[in-house]
């Protein structure tokens, strides 16, 4: 069954929806202004008025319904107000206001999810679907609530394929999870075989996500997740995982490498091919890894670093 | 070949997408993989600073998707070349700031590949009329 409420952590917030009518003209500065009030963009599309050419377009934002909404939806009135009276012809009109409450968006995917096996031996199965696995098969059972990683990404799955050959080739027995996710790459050491597990991520949701991942493949013995900031870590692992962005990896370069144990194995993935796959292997061989091997896919690189 | 089952546009902060709005209900209502397209978009975009990158989106049939990024909006381009936030709330009768008609032919130049316009100067007059109707006086 599809996990009903992925915000245990928190209520879900309440949004304020603005849908605003524009012309071509009058489309970019209310696009930008908008999206400098809702801070995280909008969406435009064609105004449904059956005229293909039309050169009407509606833009849509939304604005946190909390102490700064009253503030925020004057300012767009007087902006939206002030362009009317600049474009008479085309002007900016407010078609639609409505509250909507947060909810977890991905529900129409999920039921799409089916399982999948992503590599010579690791399953992902969402945790309400049935798998009957082969011998020598291991199936993560994966909630994705509102957190990265459900083995469908191509970076997800070349992290895998990294973690599967460096546990056939020596198991580590501590690993640490970086920006954990769902917290699919942890999981998958955990049933490789990796005696103890830290996940950690900066985003709440992902933690609560990772959490009900560790209780469903019941390896809350040897994992754990929270919402930790890595420089405050000091303790060494054998083994550490990184599935991130580019920036993430080069700004954490020094802090990974030095939370590496000697001979510890590090997997790096999430770059793209070219100049971030360059720099990404100049970086971490500057500190004194060595490129054990490298993995391609669709677009996507993975590394994996041997100190 | 795939069939096409209709496309989203998005304007999205660079490095910044989540599955919040506008983005989690945009794609959630389409049945694509939130969590994936954040990824991608995070992982092309992370190089341009906090600058506003429109997004289209393909969506197909079995609910798989592909996206292009186009240049910043030409507002974003002006306030970025003037170190501004925002434009005026209020253009008709306050001006935020000037720009000179070089620093136009410059955005100009970076916003023809997704312009509707001729030549350089057709697109000056478009990024002209943004510069306006955001409050910027334009220096002729």
């Amino acid at each position: 069954m599809i996990q009903q409420n992925p915000f245990k952590h928190r209520s879900p917030r309440s949004w304020r929806k603005f849908t605003i009518q524009v012309s071509n003209k009058t489309a970019d500065p209310v696009a930008s202004f908008l999206s400098t009030l809702t801070g995280s963009g909008v969406e435009n599309n064609l105004a449904e008025n059956g005229n293909k050419q039309s050169k009407t377009e509606t833009i849509t934002g939304y604005l946190l319904e909390d102490h700064e909404l009253d503030e925020n939806k004057g300012q767009l009135h007087l902006f939206l107000d002030q362009l009317a009276g600049r474009f008479p012809d085309f002007p900016p009109v407010l078609i639609k206001e409505e509250s909507i409450q947060e909810e977890d968006w991905s529900q129409t995917w999920k039921t799409h999810f089916k399982p999948i096996r992503l590599t010579k031996r690791i399953v992902i199965k969402p945790s309400w679907e049935k798998y009957d696995a082969d011998d020598d098969q291991i199936v993560i059972d994966i909630d994705p609530g509102m957190a990265f990683g459900t083995g469908h990404h191509a970076s997800t799955r070349l992290a895998l394929e990294l973690i599967e050959k460096s546990f056939a080739d020596n198991i580590s027995p501590s690993v640490l999870d970086v920006g954990t996710g769902t917290a699919i790459l942890g999981l998958a050491c955990g049933l490789l075989g990796a005696e103890k597990i830290f996940g950690i991520d900066n985003d709440q949701d992902a933690v609560a996500a990772a959490k009900e991942n560790i209780k469903i493949n019941h390896l809350q013995h040897i994992m754990s997740a929270d919402n930790v900031d890595i420089q405050t870590i000091s303790e060494p692992y054998q083994l550490i995982l990184a599935n991130i962005t580019h920036d993430v990896l080069t700004a954490m370069a020094p802090i990974l490498v030095k939370l590496l144990q000697n001979s510890g194995t590090l997997i790096l993935a999430g770059i793209l091919e070219g100049s971030q796959a360059d720099s990404i292997e100049i970086l971490y061989k500057k500190l004194g890894l060595t490129v054990v091997s490298i993995r391609h896919s669709e677009e996507w690189v993975a590394f994996r670093f041997l100190k | 070949m795939k069939k096409i089952t209709g496309y989203i546009k998005l304007q999205i902060p660079a490095g910044k997408a989540n599955p919040s709005p506008p983005v989690g209900p945009a794609l959630g209502q389409h049945g694509l993989n939130i969590m994936e397209f954040c990824k991608a978009f995070n992982a092309k975009t992370q190089s341009e600073g906090d600058t506003l990158i429109p997004a289209v989106i393909t969506v197909y049939a079995d609910r798989s998707f592909s996206f292009i990024t186009k240049t910043p909006p030409a507002s974003t381009l002006l306030f970025k070349a003037l170190s501004l936030d925002k434009g005026s709330s209020n253009p008709k009768q306050e001006r935020v700031a000037t720009i000179s008609s070089d620093k136009i032919r410059e955005i100009a130049e970076q916003k023809m590949p997704d312009l509707n316009a001729y030549d350089v100067d057709a697109a000056m007059k478009i990024i002209m009329g943004t510069a306006r109707s955001c409050g910027i006086t334009v220096e002729v």
